[in-house]
């Protein structure tokens, strides 16, 4: 037996559980004030307000996607399908809204309408054709890549000026659209502790015959968090096409896995009926933060991949060492 | 008497100079013009020709030097890029902390969406200027527009972008290098020969007005290809699409147009896997490992380049416009890197470098040391 495995076997089951429930949050924030350190040390403007109102704003286009994901594995589900209708998403709002400030509306209801039914589609197919949650959404990651790149290999439409003019406003010396991260973060947390809906997340994801036999309602919770989680890639697609002002099929590859990513650094069990939002909120800060940082010191961004399997393997053997 | 030498030595005078412009522009380049039909179509040939004669006031981005530059790279993802890289630290280097005392490096991995949150990251650095080699003309767009609109002058390198929102544009005119390839496959072939073009990655703009300006050509000619793919500027997929077309069209193949020098060495593969003799190839580049298959093959080529080391030109430019001089807004290597003009397979030797390994891109302006200490010499030099 190891050190840090004899001193939690010492602890009380109190203390444990404590450490069960919070540990990979001190974990997590402990390595973010870790590249703190690191950036005020190798950099002059890595604190500068600016560059950290930079860092919550990027952190924003990962977080939403990543908070609409943490929701889908507490049910212990996945999506792997959020990097595809973030590219659909961008796609269809540009296309919809062709640079027109009369078509913000449409557009707008467009693509939240095309996220709202992916995720119906998904919650229809794992509750009513008993399918599993990996097998499809990687099938529809699939499809709605397929979809975007039919639509267009290049990119097409284009946002309206008022638009794209929302990526750079501010309320106070914050971006709009880290505001926009820090309400859902709020509500989301919200409607974990305090709501029916969040408790039977945590319910179903602990013990899926239980849930049953309590009387939760299963497969309606599942619709609303699939359902979810596509609404949080849409809106997403929404945040990226104010960004670059026009719809770019070269978005979106890759984001279900920097989801997945800071979920698991966050905490959250990939078994599911376990995590939490600050949790979540860490693994995108921990994220955002080391892609700046990288950019800062002028290191290569492939370094970026194999700092993150670092940090991945270090925080799952150390909750794993905190859980035991 | 004097009136016979003055007019003799006139005539001699008018000989020689006409001798050395026509020998300043014996690349082998095909007589191809651009005709206003083809300008009316094309809006990169409206913004080009628009900009090279502009020029801009460059007097709101004045300051003393030292300067602190951002260069939003394309980033380490083959070997051009990589040289474009090493260009440029050892360029900054060269020109000394007393101009350059920080060079800001963003690596976008060749991706437009890594990219656009990395020119965010460089911005919020306040540099005094921005390099940028652009991986998606949309999508760079808006964020070059929040660079100028932050006070910081843009310098794009390498590639366009859609907004005409930044101060100058360092490249070539690609419709003509892909114009003058498709011309000269016509004038060696013949305009009844059978050709097929393989082109870079679809999308990306150095490829799609390569594309645009090789098709101007063949269709103003009345050419029907055989057949047109992207081969992704990979040999390994270049391969893979010549195989295919040698097993569909065989020995009906005339000449092949393509969009770099990564894909004529897998074209080369395939034909030297089949067995059969190699037909003329429009869209070599200075690439060693081309030239050297090139050399051992003995087939006609035409040869266009797109030095990595141009991007010296850019950072000149960065500083030229952080000087308050005005600067013209298309900027073409070519007149700074005269070693980068187009040449034929009758160069061969000249160009290819027995010192060089297979994926260097030349010209290169570094020294030797610093190939060798990226790897890229095979053996010592000189």
């Amino acid at each position: 037996m190891n050190v840090s495995a004899r001193l939690v076997g010492e602890l009380t089951d109190s203390q444990r559980l404590f450490l069960r429930r919070y540990g990979p949050i001190f974990a997590v924030y402990g390595f973010i004030v870790v590249l703190f350190i690191i950036g005020a040390t190798q950099s002059e403007r890595f604190l500068t307000l600016r560059n950290l109102t930079n860092v919550a704003r990027q952190s924003a286009f990962l977080g939403i996607v990543a908070l609409g994901q943490m929701l889908v594995i507490l049910t212990a589900g996945i999506d792997l399908s959020v990097g595809s209708l973030v590219k659909l998403s961008i796609l269809a709002s540009a296309i919809v809204m062709n640079g027109e400030v009369g078509n913000q509306g449409a557009a707008i209801a467009a693509t939240l309408g095309l996220g709202l039914a992916v995720g119906l589609v998904h919650g229809f197919l794992v509750n009513e054709v008993k399918i599993a949650p990996f097998i499809v959404t990687l099938a529809s990651l699939g499809i709605l890549r397929g979809i975007s790149l039919s639509i267009s290999t290049s990119p097409v439409g284009s946002a309206s000026r008022p638009f794209i003019m929302f990526y750079v406003q501010k309320l106070g010396p914050m971006p709009i659209i880290a505001v926009l991260f820090g309400l859902l973060l709020l509500l989301t947390a919200l409607m974990l502790r305090y709501t029916a809906f969040g408790k039977y997340l945590y319910a179903i994801g602990g013990n899926l015959e239980v849930a049953r036999l309590s009387g939760v309602p299963i497969k309606a919770v599942r619709y609303g968090v699939y359902a979810l989680c596509s609404l949080s890639a849409s809106v997403t697609g929404l945040l990226w096409l104010s960004r670059m002002g026009v719809g770019d099929p070269a978005i979106g590859d890759g984001i279900e896995l920097q989801t997945i990513t800071a979920v698991i650094i966050g905490g959250t069990s990939l078994f599911g009926g376990r995590g939490t939002v600050i949790g979540t909120l860490g693994g995108v800060l921990l994220l955002g933060i080391t892609a700046n940082l990288l950019v800062m010191l002028g290191v290569n961004q492939f370094v970026q991949g194999l700092i993150q399997g670092v940090i991945i393997v270090a925080a799952v053997a150390l909750y794993k060492q905190e859980g035991d | 008497m004097y009136r016979k030498l003055i007019c003799g030595l006139f005539v001699v005078t008018l000989l020689l100079g006409a001798s050395l412009v026509a020998i300043g522009q014996d690349d082998g380049a095909a007589g191809f013009e651009i005709t206003q039909e083809m300008i009316d179509a094309s809006p990169y040939l409206q913004s080009v020709l628009s900009r090279v004669d502009e020029v801009y006031d460059t007097s709101e981005f004045a300051k003393d030097p030292p300067y602190r530059i951002a260069f939003a790279a394309q980033g380490t993802s083959n070997a051009w890029s990589a040289l474009m890289d090493a260009h440029a630290y050892w360029y900054v280097e060269h020109l000394g902390e007393d101009v350059v005392s920080e060079m800001l490096y963003g690596d976008a991995q060749a991706q437009a969406d890594i990219q656009v949150p990395q020119v965010e990251d460089l911005l919020a650095q306040e540099p005094d200027a921005l390099i940028l080699v652009p991986m998606g003309a949309a999508a760079l767009s808006a964020p070059v527009e929040r660079a100028m609109m932050q006070g910081v002058p843009v310098v794009l390198c390498a590639s366009a972008v859609e907004t005409d929102n930044f101060v100058t544009e360092v490249g070539t005119n690609l419709f003509t290098v892909g114009a003058n390839l498709a011309q000269w496959l016509i004038d060696t072939v013949g305009a009844d020969g059978n050709f097929l073009m393989m082109t870079g990655i679809p999308g990306v703009t150095t490829s799609v007005i390569m594309e645009e300006g090789a098709l101007a050509v063949f269709e103003s000619q009345g050419i029907e290809l055989l057949d047109n793919q992207p081969g992704f500027w990979s040999p390994a997929e270049g391969k893979k699409i010549m195989e295919t077309w040698l097993a569909q069209h065989g020995d009906e193949i005339d000449g092949i147009w393509t969009g770099g020098a990564q894909m004529a060495q897998g074209i080369i593969s395939a034909y030297e896997d089949a067995g059969m003799d190699i037909p003329p190839i429009a869209g070599g580049e200075q690439q060693n490992g081309f030239l050297r298959s090139a050399i051992e093959h003995g087939f006609p080529f035409y040869a266009w380049m797109y030095p990595n080391a141009m991007i010296t030109v850019c950072l000149d430019a960065a500083i030229q416009i952080l000087q308050g001089e005005p600067t013209s807004r298309f900027i073409d290597f070519i007149d700074t890197l005269p070693e980068a003009r187009p040449f034929t397979d009758a160069q061969a030797e000249d160009y290819y470098m027995p010192s060089w390994s297979d994926d260097v891109h030349g010209p290169i302006t570094m020294p030797d040391e610093k190939l060798a200490e990226l790897g890229f010499l095979v053996e010592e030099s000189g």
